[in-house]
């Protein structure tokens, strides 16, 4: 099997790290299995469902379509970056309290282009938001709840 | 015997509370399947069939097991139990033996120190095969030249209803129509493909943790293909990302392979399936043709139906037959009428083995049902709500098994039809609509329907579950049940339950994840049924715990028990209402005389039955009763339809928890929507299915959504918890036939085959006639 | 399973030379949303990866007086805010912003979406409409073509080994009006099962500079050379757009397929073509 390793340096959830790694890994796999941050889930592996969200430099992308060399010199900011149990970040308890949750496999995504959302436009309506979301697939809620939560969010995030 | 508790006050039942597991899902905390690793873990990756159905004549695995890195390669000579999956008979093999019958089938698997390793190496196993010609679709494996895939001539099951003279209400009749309606397959699209993770102990035992819904069933399969004793198995739920009826039966297969790896490996083994491999061949909503005939009076009176219901259960029985029995018994739909009979028949073919999801066989012939509901209206010139409204069920009548509706089980079906159609403007809107010219024309369109919540007659002997509680010393409380949590909130309700029943704060509870070391066998999560078992059960343990705290207190204060209730944290003397004590003192005060305050519920649902000659019978305890009513916009020129509001009245007895429970009706709304307009599995000529990614099997965005208006009716069962029935899957059920109904209102065209995806809508609008 | 050994470079002569000593396939990865999905998919040989998505010559649009330029590395998402792209090619923005998702758009490149030949692709078939000029260096040089050129079928191209797409140009044309429309199997996230790209100008009511490009419905995005012929120099009104609208119908090749029909693709080409002349009529 085809395989070399290279060495990449990134900012993750604000501190730096270097990592070696087989090169043909996606970000995706070496959040999950190199750094052991879970809380980014794969869906697909394809760019399909956007429950692999992460930002980088900001923006929402699929951590499943972008190899690691990608990301040398970025800012990257994971699930585990926003808030934890205790201090759940707004759009975190946002989503917690207004049902926006079932299984919460595709909840972590959510939050991330959610957050990406109301840090560049802090008081969407609801064809923003919808917009924003539509790279992100949930198959248990009907994505109604998660737009109250956006909403509910973007008012406490103000 | 569980008391009627419906009128009491109550403070935590009916509440919006957070989901308990809320926050470890928001921050990512939340340990799904593949989030877990164990020292020394090996990785699995299958060798699947390439073919519909084939001979397998020669494995050889050398060469894969000579890859480094490599631990161990397994076909079903590898399987030191049986290699047989146990669902409803013992036809399905975990790993395919002489032949593969479907694409997609298990050959044989590998574990290897990455994923990556073990999916090179399963390249190097070889394989001959001689391909067989196969039967490909639910009329090709009826015909005579068909090759022979199981049952009795390719059918697996058949059942049968027949009530009153359908002749005879057809003579009475005054109109008889009859249609052929086609349904299509439906994946489950669970964010979470199916995965397991083996772990073998030291004495030869082995845990397996997974996504799954029915931990008991993964239970037999892992001790049927290791051999063990029931003992030596242990079973442990990882948090499950979505069901839906998808992770009933299938985890099983999974588990027994990621056991038999880790079996001969000696070392821990996961197994996560693809998204593609998870499409390819895990279970489905069967394919069905639903054939039916209506006679009604003048007047919209139903006189009689006949229906032939035939689905396609792929190349294993696995769920069919039950799938089968739960179809047929729904024939007839909430409807009230004398003459009715129905012949079913589940159809073996080399195509994947359909299994659970979300209605069980339900939706099909609701699609069929309703459609004709509407077919009647419109020839008679009736409104569609009238003709339901008209026929609606009512309590004393008998639905089409002879089983009479009782006022104890909860019957809200009128109220679910007047809500749904008041609150979705029906009157106004069927107005507006009557007459519209252009390039665009919106209708409005309705379903009804009923649902047997539990396991049914089907399904009688599993039809009880256990809970464990146990209260520590501080005060706090573990619950333990049989069922599942897979993102329908069973955790958050069950709490509720609890702490409601001991009188505790909700802060106090906490819900581990099912194992099967810690409950007895509770049956499956599947058929809107955890609600009603498990907080039955639970509510079994609690009055165990609360003697023994009421006798605690007792003693210290020197009331009487008799007197004593549990509320708002505290326990009160009902008499005077005054409190005695808060529920920590009392816990405080039963561990001080070493009271047991663990305690095992147990809770058998009422019985229930069906007569296989004439399907008679007593089917289920209660009915969910449900009103959907769709507004479409149609795009005349492209076909295309856009569904722009659904409401959806359910009467599910008691809401536990409302968030909850419109979560339920707007993610299953969202499922049937999918299934009524875009959700389509396609196959090729040879059976290998096409559709392998998320963007070739399209579930609806957050831009194809409606907003849904959930209204929630109660009308309590007398043996549900707090009058709590089901609603785990009647949110999906009707919402197909609603859209396709409120198509027909928007252009005059009825729709026969779902999905009603464009290509089909414009042939219906051009006047070609379909089916 | 990816079967690769990525190598990030940081300029385009540093491309050449890592791809200089390399015999076996090679691929360019810039955003990477169609080439991992390939790999995984097993539709690739083991390769090497050329990481070109750090290329600073190959970002940025850019206004070189008669024409616009965009480096093959400039996002979906770039291109449909892009004021510039906004003025003079409101067709290719319109097409850029109905791309995938947002995480696909933040990453997609025009340079990918062309490389990766699709007749799909959305912002190839809204360039086709604009007089696309496509740049490419290979070791040996540069050299330039018009875009038409590049495409010889589904997933194909005229692109020599080790040649990297660099960038396209277009010339300015001002009062450009257009716009793209496409059909898909839901209302977002989806490959377009037939789509139109329309540009032209309009004066005096008159159709002018009309190009109208066809996705999905042909080995490659093709023209409407007949409907645009037929456009030139017309007054726009009820009775022309119903005739292109018919006339468009006989200008495709479309195959039935997982996503729709011969037929019904067929049809909806004229449907999109009168649905975008309505919308050019009704510019702001």
């Amino acid at each position: 099997m085809l395989s070399e390793k290279v060495k990449v340096s990134f900012i993750l959830n604000g501190s730096p790290v270097e990592v070696e790694v087989p090169s043909h890994h996606t970000l995706l796999e070496v959040l999950r299995e190199r750094l052991n941050l879970t809380g980014t889930k794969e869906g697909c592996g394809k760019g399909e469902c956007g429950a692999c969200t992460v930002l980088m430099n900001g923006e929402p992308v699929c951590s499943c379509m972008l190899m690691i060399t990608q990301v040398e010199g970025a800012e990257i900011l994971t699930i585990e970056g926003l808030g934890d149990l205790e201090n759940p970040h707004p759009i975190q308890r946002a989503f917690m309290e207004n049902g926006a949750i079932q299984c919460g496999f595709c909840t972590p995504g959510f939050i991330m282009t959610a957050y990406a959302l109301l840090m560049k436009n802090p008081n969407p309506d609801r064809k923003q938001i919808k917009e924003a979301l539509s790279g992100n697939i949930c198959r248990c809620t009907g994505y109604m709840k998660i737009e109250e939560a956006v909403m509910n969010a973007a008012r406490e995030v103000k | 015997m569980i008391e009627r508790q419906v009128s009491v006050v109550m403070s935590i039942v009916g509440e919006r509370v957070v989901r308990v597991d809320a926050a470890e899902k928001a921050t990512g905390r939340a340990k799904f399947i593949d989030d877990m690793k164990f020292p020394g873990m090996l990785h699995a990756s299958v060798l699947r069939s390439p073919y519909a159905h084939a001979k397998i004549l020669s494995i050889d695995k050398s060469e894969a097991e000579a890859v480094p890195g490599v631990y161990a390669v397994c076909t079903h000579e590898d399987v030191p139990g049986k290699n047989r999956h146990h669902v409803v008979t013992d036809d399905q093999p975990f790993f395919a033996e002489d032949v593969a019958r479907h694409y997609g089938e298990a050959i044989a698997a590998v574990a290897a120190e990455t994923r990556e390793l073990a999916e090179y190496a399963v390249t190097k196993i070889k394989v001959e095969y001689e391909e067989l010609p196969a039967a490909l679709g639910l009329e090709n494996a009826l015909l005579d030249e068909a090759p022979y895939v199981g049952g009795e001539e390719n059918i697996f099951r058949r059942y049968k209803i027949r009530k009153g003279d359908v002749d005879k209400g057809f003579d009475e009749s005054d109109i008889v129509i009859e249609h052929k309606f086609v349904t299509p397959y439906q994946e489950h699209a669970y964010l979470e493909t199916n995965g397991a993770l083996a772990v073998p102990g030291s004495v030869g035992d082995m845990t397996v943790y997974g996504t799954m819904q029915c931990p008991f069933y993964v239970l037999h399969a892992v001790s049927d293909v290791l051999g063990l004793p029931q003992n030596m198995v242990r079973i442990i739920q990882a948090a499950t990302g979505g069901g839906f009826g998808g992770k009933e039966d299938v985890p099983s297969l999974v588990a027994a392979i990621a056991a038999v790896l880790a079996c001969k490996a000696g070392r821990p083994v996961k197994y996560i399936l693809s998204r593609e491999e998870d499409l390819i061949c895990m279970s489905k909503r069967h394919p069905a043709i639903v054939r039916i005939k209506m006679g009604a009076k003048k007047t919209g009176e139903l006189t009689a139906i006949e229906a032939d219901y035939k689905v396609n259960a792929g190349a294993y029985v696995t769920l069919s037959t039950i799938v089968l029995w739960r179809g047929t018994v729904h024939v007839a739909g909430p409807y009230r009428c004398p003459n009715v009979k129905v012949d079913a028949a589940a159809v073996a073919t080399n195509m994947v083995p359909c299994g659970a999801y979300r209605g069980f066989g339900t939706p099909q012939v609701i699609f069929a049902h309703e459609s004709m509901m509407d077919e009647l209206a419109f020839r008679l010139g009736m409104d569609p709500l009238e003709i339901r409204k008209i026929n609606a069920l009512c309590v004393g009548d008998e639905t089409s098994t002879g089983q009479v509706i009782t006022e104890e089980m909860g019957m809200g079906l009128m109220e679910t039809i007047e809500r749904a159609s008041e609150e979705s403007g029906w009157a106004e809107k069927r107005k507006k609509y009557s007459n519209q010219e252009g390039e665009t024309r919106k209708g409005i369109g309705m379903s009804t329907f009923l649902y047997g919540v539990g396991l049914g007659a089907g399904g009688n002997y599993m039809a009880r579950a256990g809970a464990h509680i146990q209260v520590y010393d501080d005060a706090s409380v573990l619950l333990a049940v049989g069922t599942a949590e897979m993102g329908q909130g069973m955790k958050t309700v069950l709490s509720q339950i609890a702490a409601e029943e001991l009188g505790c704060p909700l802060e106090n509870v906490s819900i581990i994840m099912t194992d099967t070391s810690h409950v007895p066998d509770s049956g499956p999560t599947v058929a809107s049924r955890s609600t009603v078992v498990s907080g039955n059960a639970l509510r079994d343990a609690a009055m165990k715990i609360k003697a023994g705290l009421y006798a605690a207190v007792s003693k210290k204060k020197g009331v009487p028990p008799e007197v004593m209730e549990s509320r708002d944290g505290a326990i009160y003397n009902r008499e005077n209402g005054k409190m005695l004590m808060t529920f920590g003192e009392a816990v405080n005060a039963a561990t001080g005389t070493r009271k047991h305050l663990a305690a095992q519920g147990w809770y058998i649902s009422p019985n229930t039955d069906f007569n296989e000659e004439d399907g008679h019978g007593n089917i289920y305890f209660t009915y969910t009763w449900v009103t959907q009513v769709a507004e479409v916009e149609v795009d005349m020129r492209t076909g295309q339809v856009t569904v722009e509001h659904l409401t959806c009245a359910h009467d599910i007895g008691r809401a536990i928890n409302p968030t909850l429970m419109e979560g339920q009706i707007q993610g299953g709304s969202s499922q049937g929507m999918g299934y009524g307009t875009m959700e389509e599995i396609l196959y090729d000529k040879k059976g290998r299915m096409l559709t392998t990614s998320l963007s070739t099997y399209m579930i609806p965005t957050i831009q194809d959504m409606p907003d849904v208006t959930p209204i929630i009716v109660e009308h309590p069962y007398k043996e549900g918890p707090y009058g709590a029935k089901g609603v785990g899957e009647t949110p999906l059920m009707g919402i197909a036939p609603a859209v396709t109904n409120a198509i027909r209102s928007a252009t005059g065209v009825p729709i026969r085959e779902i999905p009603a995806k464009p290509e089909r809508v414009l042939k219906s609008l051009e006047g070609e006639e379909i089916l | 399973m990816i079967q690769a050994v990525v190598k990030r470079v940081k300029s385009i002569p540093e491309a050449f030379e890592k791809a200089s000593g390399h015999s076996g396939p090679l691929y360019y990865l810039a955003g990477g949303t169609d080439l991992v999905c390939k790999a995984k998919d097993r539709l690739l040989p083991p390769a090497l990866w050329l990481d070109i998505s750090g290329i600073e010559e190959l970002t940025g649009i850019k206004d070189e007086g008669d024409s616009i330029h965009i480096g093959s590395l400039v996002t979906h998402t770039a291109l449909s805010e892009h004021p510039l792209i906004k003025k003079y090619a409101p067709a290719l923005s319109d097409a850029a912003s109905q791309v995938g998702s947002p995480q696909i758009r933040n990453r997609g490149t025009i340079g990918g979406n062309s490389g990766n030949a699709s007749p799909a692709g959305d912002c190839v078939t809204a360039l086709y409409t604009l007089d696309t000029t496509i740049h490419l260096e290979c070791p040996a040089g540069p050299r330039s073509l018009p875009l038409e050129k590049f495409f010889t079928g589904p997933g194909k191209t005229v692109c020599k080994e080790k040649e990297i797409i660099t960038g396209f140009s277009f010339p300015k044309k001002e009062g450009a009006r257009g716009c793209f429309l496409k059909l898909g199997q839901r209302k977002t996230l989806a490959i377009s099962k037939v789509s139109l790209a329309l540009s032209c100008t309009l004066e005096v009511g008159r159709l002018h500079d009309v190009k109208i490009a066809l996705g999905a419905v042909a080995p490659t995005v093709i023209h409407a050379p007949r409907c645009e012929e037929m456009l030139a120099g017309k007054e726009l009104n009820d009775s022309l757009i119903a005739e292109s609208g018919t006339l468009i119908q006989t200008e495709s090749c479309p195959i039935d397929d997982l996503r729709s029909t011969e037929g019904y693709r067929c049809k909806m080409t004229g449907v999109l073509m009168e649905r975008a002349l309505k919308k050019v009529a009704l510019w702001k």
